[in-house]
């Protein structure tokens, strides 16, 4: 079908009057009881005034006079206050909303800096290349009032050969991204000498898409940085901006290492603004299966594109992204001959595409987009009147950001937020005050991950040798240097650390993945040539032999990967159905760090978040190994955190149909076995208690499965990070080991799936999960079931995410606790504690008792 | 242990943040997981390199270094040369590959060449031998700068710039690309000045490579040696296990394995003074003979695919009349099939530009007999001749027709499954757009002349 589009509106109060024409069509569109679904939530934001003070006298009358020229003639409140302490000196977070102008918070002291001193140098760093082109034009038109005491480049991946040497010489504001600092100019500083001799500023924009693993790796880079500004002696300030997070100041400090001042006191005007939580309706209530939400996203972003309103839609991943695409492209499809209305945006598109997209966003030319959070980020795309939000995009930060690129000068705008039925958009959907209310989500980063730290120590030596008492944020690298020169990297010799090694070590460190390994995907259909690539861990789940591969709606089949190579041979098809990819899991308990009984953990209401690097908690930790944690009261559930070793291997897929997201096949796949070693929190459920309840050991072991479930989503919200970076498995311990110890546990995602325990002359055969291993066994199975539920960290070493999970135990159960009562299914369903089908019939209502069997236990 | 000491491990240990601590822990794990870790034996400096290498320690402000030197005389054979040949040799031939400036005469040369950890480049590469090639007397004389450890580069980059200092001119051999700017870095590195920027530098590598690629196909310096000098090199190392034997050599102190290290270098720098004589020598016979004037009587011709390779160096150069006669005697001397359309494509541009239109014309007329590479492009020469010089609109669409007749029944795209180099050559037509603009040019020829033309430019075609 296709819609007939109205002539696009230009008067801003009937844009206006189509807003709130199309929410109320939402809102009337489900009219069944408001439990089972249908609009949540409309929040109308009303407009805000602006709190503006004059431009301050300080300020170097040139930039002042091209802040006139351009029509700026007050500053908003925050950009005053952070042009104030940044001439102070002071290391600076702004925190304020998408579209207060934030730039010029670090714009203004730095341009009023070098033209004052144009030797002085700047490094600006984005966390993508779109959003450094973005600053360019940015700072271009700034430039160009002037005069040439500005001279603004951006340096990346992009930039021609030729016109590199000038902007090392001549640049004084070079724009660029942590990926290029780290590969491309640190380990080439002296060509950099004039930029590190006079480094002043550094400013590091969307601090917060800096944590976990990413920000880790930012840390060192920015430790790598300062050594090297040290060697050429300077010691730049650092100025950053962040959307809104619980801990920015803590986040910043960090990954700076350094003090930083919080600025957040927002001063910008915002206009009218309408925030609708949508969760599609339950269609059937046993099985606590809710009508599609990428149709139901469907619906919406049709009934504004249909008005004519200029509409974004954010989709979760490329998969998701792509059948948008393919469905809005259906409902609008162009003329003959005549430009697309509708577009996808994400990574993996060729960057001209992606710069033609933006243009006809920014020039009006396009109806609608369909992107992922590829276009979240701060990239200039004009405004837009409306975003759909296609599930829920996992923090509440980027919820904004997205919501965000809705917002009109004037007039009103809206977001819609269409929950999906996974846990946490179920929960979100479900509490809006959780949404609206002070930002719960904490942003964390582990700098002094081993396996982070060796690469980036090997980059440092690399870069300049390292001296015997030199320090790397703050560490001794005695024991490390040691340790990597008898891995044959560096030879020590007169009082310092040398790179003895060919290779050039950044090449072999990507900042956003586990590892750089990139999948090429090579398209056989006409002659053969490359149309993307995939990260390692993606292409596992997403590039199997016989999955169906989607790019800009079009579909591939993979004919085969070529593990080794890193290839994946792909044929142009037309299916009906695309791929999802099954996984196995196993952990083994390393060491334990920490433990505390859940008596203790619930009375103390408000819990410390402390961040990883925290001291006090490391030496605990150290004395931990010593003298071997003593494992609580045994009668009583307790909580942990420490060390394990997880073995995972995708083994199979599942085929789910467009449209109907029923599952029609399935197949086998052997991939290679990746194993890591990690950190992991875990809540250990002592046999007393399980026995206590009045179940069957199956409905026990499903019980304790859903549990995990709803933890899982719970931590995903509370430490702010993805799906993708905390991993759920369970398993259970064995009373012939030392207790709490060592343990043995799987994890089944799919129920098709057979798995075999695995026998180690350690462990015990592990009978959990009996409803699909078949292991045979003759004997009655001992009753002894203890189990322990994992949240590990799924990068190897951790990034710290498993200690604050800790500390936040009893809010985790709490909320989880919450999640699963305020579900209304009967028994299980995606959105809480699996469905039915994985869980067993009594897992929800089991998995609620053991819940209530801790809280009482903490009472006691 | 005595007591002091195990109060200063237990001070250190006091020091020690828990931070530390706990990535010692993890440090720990690490190792037990990974068994390629192992002790190394305790770390000491290496010594040992003048038990295998002739040479002498010397010192400046900065410390000690190690120098190797040697001395060859001028009667010694080298393949085909003599050493001597280095020093006599007029470079001033070789003038045409600088962006301006003089070569000053041999004597104020320097050759240089590096051994390094590794090819990666940026500030974690070190060259840890650099040798250096001078005229003394009557010798050829390689110094070679060696670091028996990482602390003594400063001494050995203060001395190389001290030396270098006495020289206006310096050869390489991918030197531009590769180690000056190492050697740079290397000098920012220890905070000294780079003595590189006032020395007029010649890169052998892309004279070599332009002169002859086409008939060695790989232009490695060892290759040349043996093809072009006639050096046959026994006992040398491969380049790419050197940084492995530097490493070793500092891990364990056994200098050993450097002795071959040493030698390769040094015959790398003879031989590129050797490369650089002869490359002057080639270029200056065969421009004085194509001036018409013979030198020395008894040198020794080029090859034809060289002679060919230089005419394009004076095409370059903008020495149209050499570039031409070069070429010409490459054709009379007999290139193969595969390079001659080319070489004959290549004198009709030369004359071409020098507006000598008959010869050019003459020459694509015998290209265009042959359906072979540059067959379109002397038939569009052709037509562009014949309609603008020659004012014969009927030949000119003769000419056009026949292309696009070519073009109808083999510019087409290949079978699917054809062969990669089919598909090149079928892109490169696309994007000429050749079809299309013959299409344009027969449009054009046909509003032009509409009358029959054939006779005239198979008469056109028919001429030798």
């Amino acid at each position: 079908m296709a819609f007939e589009t109205q002539a696009l509106l230009t008067a801003d109060h009937s844009r206006e009057q189509s807003v709130e024409q199309a929410i109320a069509e939402i809102q009337g569109a489900f009219r069944g009881p408001a439990r089972l679904g249908g609009v949540t939530a409309v929040r109308h934001i009303p407009a805000r005034v602006a709190e503006a003070v004059p431009i301050p006298e300080e300020l170097e009358p040139r930039v002042a006079q091209a802040l006139e020229t351009r029509g700026i003639r007050q500053l908003y409140s925050h950009q005053a206050e952070a042009f104030r302490l940044g001439r102070e000196g002071k290391n600076l977070v702004v925190v304020t909303p998408t579209a207060s102008g934030k730039t010029l918070c670090y714009n203004l002291p730095i341009l009023d800096a070098l033209v004052r001193n144009p030797d002085a140098r700047a490094l600006y760093l984005f966390p993508t290349k779109a959003l450094s082109q973005d600053q360019l034009t940015e700072l271009s038109r700034f430039a160009a009032e002037l005069g040439d005491g500005i001279r603004t480049f951006t340096y990346d991946g992009d930039t021609p050969q030729d016109a590199r040497k000038a902007i090392r010489a001549r640049g004084n504001l070079v724009i660029t991204n942590p990926d290029m600092l780290h590969a491309g100019i640190l380990p080439h500083h002296t060509k950099w000498e004039r930029l590190f001799e006079n480094l002043q500023y550094v400013v590091i924009d969307e601090l917060h898409y800096y944590r976990g693993v990413f920000g880790s790796h930012l840390a060192n880079v920015l430790r790598r940085l300062k050594r090297i500004a040290r060697f050429y002696g300077s010691r730049p300030q650092f100025i950053c901006a962040s959307a809104t997070i619980a801990n920015p100041a803590d986040l910043a400090a960090h990954i700076l290492e350094e003090d930083v001042t919080l600025v957040d006191r927002n001063g910008a005007p915002s206009s009218d603004k309408y925030l609708v939580f949508y969760n599609p309706p339950v269609v059937n209530p046993q099985l606590g299966i809710r009508r599609s939400y990428l149709n139901e996203s469907r619906r919406m972003a049709r009934t504004f594109l249909a008005r004519g309103l200029e509409t974004i839609v954010f989709a979760n991943s490329r998969l998701a992204t792509e059948i948008l695409v393919t469905y809005l492209k259906e409902d609008f499809s162009r003329s003959p001959g005549g430009p697309e209305m509708v577009r996808g945006y994400r990574g993996g598109y060729l960057p001209l595409e992606r710069r033609e997209i933006e243009r006809d966003l920014r020039e009006g030319r396009l109806l609608g987009v369909v992107a992922t959070n590829a276009l979240e980020l701060g990239i200039d795309i004009g405004s837009l009147d409306v975003a759909v939000l296609a599930g829920y995009p996992g923090t509440i930060a980027s919820t904004w950001q997205r919501a965000g690129r809705a917002g009109r000068r004037q007039g009103a705008s809206a977001a819609v937020l269409v929950a999906s039925s996974a846990p946490l958009d179920q929960f979100i959907v479900q509490h809006p005050d959780y949404f609206f209310g002070r930002s719960p989500e904490h942003g964390f980063v582990n700098p002094d991950n081993l396996e982070i730290l060796l690469n980036h120590l090997k980059c440092a030596a690399f870069e300049l040798p390292i001296e015997e008492n030199e320090r790397f944020g703050g560490l001794d690298l005695q024991t490390v240097c040691r340790h990597l020169t008898e891995t044959g990297f560096l030879h020590h010799t007169g009082g310092a650390w040398h790179w003895v090694s060919e290779s050039y070590p950044a090449d072999a460190v990507s900042l956003r993945s586990v590892s750089s390994d990139n999948f090429v995907i090579v398209d056989n259909t006409g002659e053969p040539r490359v149309i993307g690539e995939v990260d390692f861990p993606s292409a596992l789940t997403t590039l199997h032999e016989k999955a169906i591969y989607m790019q800009n709606g079009d579909q591939y089949h993979v004919e085969r990967l070529d593990y080794d190579d890193r290839k994946a041979y792909v044929h142009r098809v037309d299916s009906d159905y695309y791929t999802d990819a099954i996984s196995y899991t196993k952990i083994t308990v390393l060491e334990r760090f920490e433990s505390r009984s859940q008596k203790s953990e619930v009375r103390s209401q408000e819990e410390e978040v402390r961040s990883p690097a925290d001291g006090e908690f490391r030496v605990s930790n150290l004395e931990c190994r010593e003298s071997r944690v003593p494992r609580p009261d045994s009668r009583l559930p307790f909580t942990s955190h420490g060390e394990v070793h997880v073995n995972t291997q995708v083994v199979g897929f599942k085929k789910i149909k467009f449209h109907t997201h029923e599952n029609v096949g399935a197949g086998n796949l052997t991939l290679p076995e990746q194993e890591m070693h990690t950190t992991a929190w875990w809540l250990t459920l002592p046999q007393e208690m399980l026995a206590s309840l009045p179940y069957s050991s199956t409905d026990r072991q499903d019980g304790v499965r859903a549990l995990g479930n709803a933890l899982q989503a719970m931590a995903i919200l509370l430490v702010m990070c993805d799906g993708r970076d905390l991993g759920v498995a369970v398993g259970e311990n064995s009373r012939s080991q030392e207790p709490g110890v060592r343990s043995q546990g799987e994890e089944v995602r799919s129920s098709e799936l057979e798995v075999q325990s695995s026998t180690g002359s350690e462990f015990r055969v592990a009978d959990f999960g009996a409803r699909s291993s078949r292991t045979p066994n003759p004997e009655p199975r001992v009753p002894f079931f203890e189990p322990n539920i994992y949240l590990y960290d799924k990068y190897p070493g951790g990034i710290g995410l498993s200690e604050p999970l800790y500390r936040m135990s009893g809010s985790l159960l709490e909320n989880a606790r919450k999640l699963i009562e305020n579900c209304e299914c009967e028994a299980g369903c995606p959105s809480c504690v699996g469905p039915m089908g994985e869980i067993g019939e009594k897992g929800k209502e089991v998995a609620v008792a053991i819940l209530r069997g801790i809280a009482a236990c903490g009472q006691e | 242990m005595n007591l002091e000491d195990k109060l200063r491990q237990l001070r250190s240990a006091a020091q020690k943040s828990s931070a530390d601590r706990e990535l010692e822990r993890q440090l720990e794990w690490l190792r037990r997981r990974d068994p390629s870790v192992r002790p190394l034996p305790a770390q000491r400096f290496p010594r040992g390199i003048e038990h295998y290498v002739d040479g002498s320690l010397q010192t400046n402000h900065l410390g000690e270094y190690f120098i190797a030197r040697q001395a060859l005389p001028f009667g010694r054979p080298y393949g085909k040369l003599r050493v001597g040949d280095v020093s006599a040799a007029d470079l001033g031939a070789l003038e045409i590959f600088l962006e301006g400036g003089a070569l000053p005469d041999p004597a104020r040369l320097i050759y240089l060449d590096t051994e390094t950890t590794g090819l990666a480049g940026g500030t974690g590469t070190c060259a840890f031998l650099i040798g250096l090639g001078t005229i003394e007397g009557s010798d050829f004389v390689v110094r070679q700068f060696f670091l028996r450890d990482y602390p003594e580069e400063k001494a050995v980059l203060a001395a190389l710039a001290e030396v270098l200092a006495g020289y206006q001119g310096l050869v390489t051999f991918n030197g531009k690309t590769f180690d000056v700017p190492l050697l740079e870095t290397r000098f920012r590195l220890a905070r000294q000045r780079s003595p590189f920027g006032r020395m007029i530098h010649l890169d052998l590598l892309h004279p070599a490579r332009q002169l002859w690629k086409l008939r060695l196909e790989t232009c490695r310096l060892t290759h040349l040696e043996a093809e072009v000098l006639g050096v046959g090199r026994t006992g040398d190392v491969d380049g790419s296990a050197i940084p492995g034997i530097y490493f070793d050599y500092l891990r364990y102190g056994d200098a050993r394995g450097l002795q071959p290290v040493f030698y390769h270098n040094a015959l790398d720098i003879v031989t590129l003074a050797a490369l650089t004589a002869e490359l002057a020598r080639i270029i200056r016979t065969e421009a004085a003979s194509a001036a018409g004037q013979a030198i020395g009587g008894a040198e020794e011709g080029a090859h034809s695919l060289d002679l060919f390779s230089l005419s394009r160096i004076f095409e370059r150069a903008g020495d149209r009349s050499r570039a031409a006669s070069v070429c010409r005697r490459a054709l009379d001397s007999g290139l193969p099939a595969s390079v001659e359309p080319r070489a004959l494509w290549h004198l009709a541009t030369q004359h071409r530009r020098s507006r000598e239109f008959e010869q050019a014309a003459e020459i694509w007329r015998e290209i265009a007999r042959r359906e072979t590479d540059y067959f379109l492009d002397a038939l569009e020469q052709l037509a562009i001749h014949a309609e603008h010089r020659l004012r014969d609109a009927t030949a000119a669409l003769e000419f056009t027709e026949r292309a696009l007749g070519w073009l109808r029944s083999n510019g087409g795209p290949p079978e699917r499954g054809g062969t990669p180099a089919e598909w090149r050559a079928w892109s490169r037509l696309e994007r000429r757009g050749a079809l299309e603009r013959f299409g344009h040019r027969r449009d054009r020829l046909k509003r032009k002349a509409p009358g029959p033309g054939a006779a005239l430019a198979s008469l056109a075609l028919s001429e030798p």
